[in-house]
Formats: structure tokens, sequence, C-alpha cells
């Protein structure tokens, strides 16, 4: 095949339209020719503007925070390779399985380069006394950028550290917001009627608050002046549907006696007629065990 | 240190600019520069996405790719060579070609049952406006593409936005493998033709 063939090749390799052996072909004429290899550059470039038609799509934001490990988790590896590399010199140009040059390797041929330079350079008037002032001031200085570099790297670093600290804090938010919907949504329901429960002898100035989606079962569930459960124990909610107790979620209260539950009744227990918290053993039990504290009927 | 990032405007001036800007990025993360390498993201990560997801399909697959392609711009910043292209060709020729790989460790048979049978997508879809490339740019390259011919544009479309080859081009398109060959040929160079024109000085 000659130029003429291969030029008429280029456009379908700028799409990646070529086969294997096609495109080998061609790679190896490239190697020699400045013309296609310019001209297969415009193409590519052209056919990559293609993708400025495509709706850009905002990938989530955790993505971000995962791609940044996984390069610093690279970084590491590369910073030990650096390590062997300096005391193996004679290796600086050799591939390196596609990682990244590290900075520390990079300065030190910087400074081997240096010293070279200094080195060939013949004796100047003063002789080795002054090549040796000279020797003193370069390393003098070098030792002052080294440390003023590894400042800025700490800055660079604690910088990074504090975005990471505000993005985590704003997905926290954000993940409140989502919750504060959801709860906003269930209290808005079309099919959400509110139950109060009593509290029982064990606790007559508790009360409580239970409302829940009867479609899909989302509850919200709020208590106050219920005594904070002792050690080991934490309070639970029951949905009792004929006759039978269906265990809803676990819950403590705080300090002040007040509580906050979301909770998804399971399907059996959304026609419950009765509910009931009861204290049992931290962590909840399949079936009530305890003293019942709240206790209160759908309307 | 670092060049003062404008959001992406589209025309000729602005375009070479940014081209420079995204260079010193590309280099600066060449030397392993986080920075850098966090601002190449914040500017690209929303368009690659979009392809990803035009080949793939599938939103997880395509952050999956995404990683790995960024990943692959940290360790291959070095062999990044201007005079080869845009670095945003080269952006977008990694994550394509990520994404054809992937496609080819996907179940091939599900593909073929999935995607022979969905229309040609419309190219003109509603752009998201806080991402850096502009809607501008786009509008200006998709005007590009409305001049081409329809059967040109369809199969540049297929193979390059949609990742297919040749003959799943030609079986989809009902049309032998020559012309679509000749389509997709002469499609990039027209396209090329009317860019380079709009882009004029560039």
């Amino acid at each position: 095949m000659g130029h003429e063939d291969y030029k008429e090749l280029l456009a379908l390799e700028a799409v990646g339209a070529l086969t294997v052996e096609a495109s080998r072909s061609l790679a190896a004429h490239l190697e020699t020719c400045v013309e296609c290899r310019a001209e297969l550059a415009a193409l590519r470039d052209a056919a990559a503007a293609l993708a400025y038609t495509i709706a850009p799509v905002a990938p989530h934001t955790e993505l971000r925070a995962h791609v940044l490990e996984r390069v610093r988790a690279l970084k590491t590896i590369d910073s030990s390779d650096a390590a062997t590399d300096v005391m193996d010199m004679g290796d600086v140009d050799a591939p390196r399985s596609g990682t990244s040059k590290s900075d520390s390797r990079l300065s030190s041929s910087d400074e081997y380069g240096a010293w070279h330079m200094l080195a060939a350079r013949p004796p100047l008037m003063f002789g080795t006394i002054a090549a040796a002032l000279v020797i003193a001031a370069l390393t003098v200085t070098s030792v002052v950028l080294w440390n003023r570099n590894r400042e800025l790297r700490g800055d660079v670093s604690a910088l990074a550290a504090n975005a990471d600290m505000a993005r985590q804090e704003l997905e926290k938010d954000q993940q409140e917001l989502a919750r504060a919907r959801e709860v906003e949504q269930i209290l808005t329901a079309p099919d959400a009627p509110v139950t109060v429960l009593a509290g029982t002898n064990e606790a007559p100035q508790a009360r409580a608050r239970l409302v829940y989606d009867k479609r899909t079962g989302s509850a919200v569930f709020s208590a106050a002046n219920l005594p904070h459960a002792p050690a080991g124990k934490e309070y639970q909610l029951w949905y009792i549907a004929d006759g039978k107790p269906l265990p809803g979620g676990v819950f403590n209260t705080d300090a002040s006696g007040r509580a906050f539950l979301r909770d998804r009744v399971p399907v059996a227990g959304r026609n419950a007629s009765i509910f009931a918290v009861t204290l049992e053993p931290t962590g909840g039990l399949p079936a009530p065990t305890g003293a019942k504290f709240l206790l209160g009927s759908a309307s | 240190m670092l060049p003062q990032l404008t959001k992406a405007t589209s025309l000729t001036p602005e375009r070479k600019h940014e081209d420079e800007a995204d260079i010193e990025l590309l280099h600066a993360v060449a030397r392993g520069e986080e920075p850098a390498f966090i601002s190449l993201y914040d500017r690209y990560s929303s368009i690659l996405l979009g392809l990803l997801l035009r080949i793939l399909h599938s939103r997880a697959e395509s952050e999956d790719v995404l990683q790995d392609v960024f990943l692959q711009v940290w360790q291959q910043a070095r062999a990044f060579d201007a005079s080869r292209g845009r670095p945003f060709t080269w952006l977008v020729t990694l994550a394509r070609s990520r994404a054809i790989d992937r496609l080819r460790l996907l179940d091939s048979r599900h593909r073929t049952a999935t995607r022979a049978t969905e229309e040609v997508p419309e190219i003109v879809q509603k752009g998201v406006d806080d991402v850096a490339i502009s809607s501008e740019l786009g509008e200006l390259v998709r005007g590009a593409l409305d001049d081409l011919p329809d059967e040109q544009r369809r199969t540049l479309v297929l193979a390059y936005l949609e990742g297919l080859s040749q003959s799943e081009i030609a079986a989809r398109l009902g049309q032998p493998l020559g012309t679509v060959k000749t389509r997709t040929r002469a499609g990039l160079l027209k396209l090329q033709g009317i860019l380079r024109e709009k882009f004029k000085g560039v």
C-alpha cells in the first residue's frame, strides 16, 4: 500500500472504525509520514468535537472523592518506587508500567544535573575555594527551597483536606435534606392517619405520635416525656394487627425524654389497629417481652 | 501557578486559550500535581460521562469507566503530545476506547438484543448549563452536523458516539459495508471542513 491508500484510511482510523490489522498497518506508515500524522490529528479533533453535541451528565459527587482516593493510592506506590530509583540512577528512563514520574525523583535528578554541571565546569580564578563556596551556597539555597517546597505541599494538602471536609458536610446536609423531604412526604401523604399513643402506668406523662403512609409503609414516630431507657435496654415499637404484634423499629430517648424514629411498617402491619411501645433488650426482639410504656389505637 | 480557568465559551480565541490552559493542566498532572488533576476532573467529568452513557447505556458502568478514565489521565498525562491533537481530543479518545473495551466485555448478545431494536437516538438533546463546556459550542457542532447529508450524519454518529463497528452499522442500516465506510469517511471529512470554516484561524 502506498501513501495515497493510507491517506484514504485516516478518516476511518480517526473514528476508530478500522480493523485491528488495517490500523496496525497504518500505524507503521504514520511512523514515517509527517503529512499523514498531521492529517490524522486534525481528523481526530473533528471527530472528538462530536462529543460536544452530547448533553453533559454530572457524575455523582462521591465519584470525585473516589477517583482522588485511587489517585492518592497510586501516588503512594509511586513514591516507594522513587526511593528505589534514586539508588538506581542508571535506570532513570526505563519505562515504568504507566505510573507517573514522582516529584521526589524529579528533584533528585535535577539536583544530580546541577552537581554534574558544576563538576564539569573548570575551576574559576579563585580555584577550589571559590568552587567550594559556590557549592556551599547552592546547598543552602537548595535546602531552603526544599523546605519551602515542603511547606507549600503541606498547605496544599491542608487545603485539599478542608475542601474534602466541606464536601462531606455538604453531602451530610444533602442527606438530611433528603430525609426531611421524605418525612414531609409521609406527613402529607393522602392516606397517612395520625395515631396518638399515651403513656401507660409505667410512664404516665409519656406521649407519642405515629404517622405512616399506608401505601408505602414509611413511618415517622416521635415521643416525648419518655424516660431514657437504662443500659442494655431500648424501646421498641409494635404494630399490632389482628391481635398479633409485628416488630417495629427500636429507639431510645435523649436526656430530655424525646425520641424521633423513621421506620418502615411491615406489609402485614399496615392495617394494624393497635400500636405499642415496650422496653426490650438493646436491638429489639421479634416478639414483645417487656413492659408496655406507650399504647394507642387507630382512630 | 495554574492558568486562570474561565468558564468555557465557544469561539475561536477563547477556544485556543482553553486548549493552552488544558495543555498546561495536563503537563502539571504529568508532574503529579493534584490540583491540576482536580481542575481537569471538574472541567471534563460531565461531558465525558455524557459520552460514556451514550455508548454504554448504563449509569453504573459509565461511572465505573469514568473512574478508570481519570486514573488513566493521571498515569498517562506524560504521554499526551500536543502536536497530535487537542487535549479535549485526547480525553475523548481515551474515554471512548475505555467505553468500547467495556462494551466488548459486557455480554455482547445482550447488547445486540437491546441495541439493534433501538431507533437511532436524537442527537440534539437539551444540555446542562452549569457545566464547563458551554452549550454554545455544542450548538455550533450540532449545526455543523446538521449540514451533513442524513446518511453521512447517521453513520458518523453511530460509529463515533454509539461505538458501533462498521459491520454493526451496516447491519443496522441495511447497507453494504463498503457504502458504510465511504459514508463515514465522507461524513468526517465534510464535518472537518465545516468546523474548520466555523473555527477559522484555529
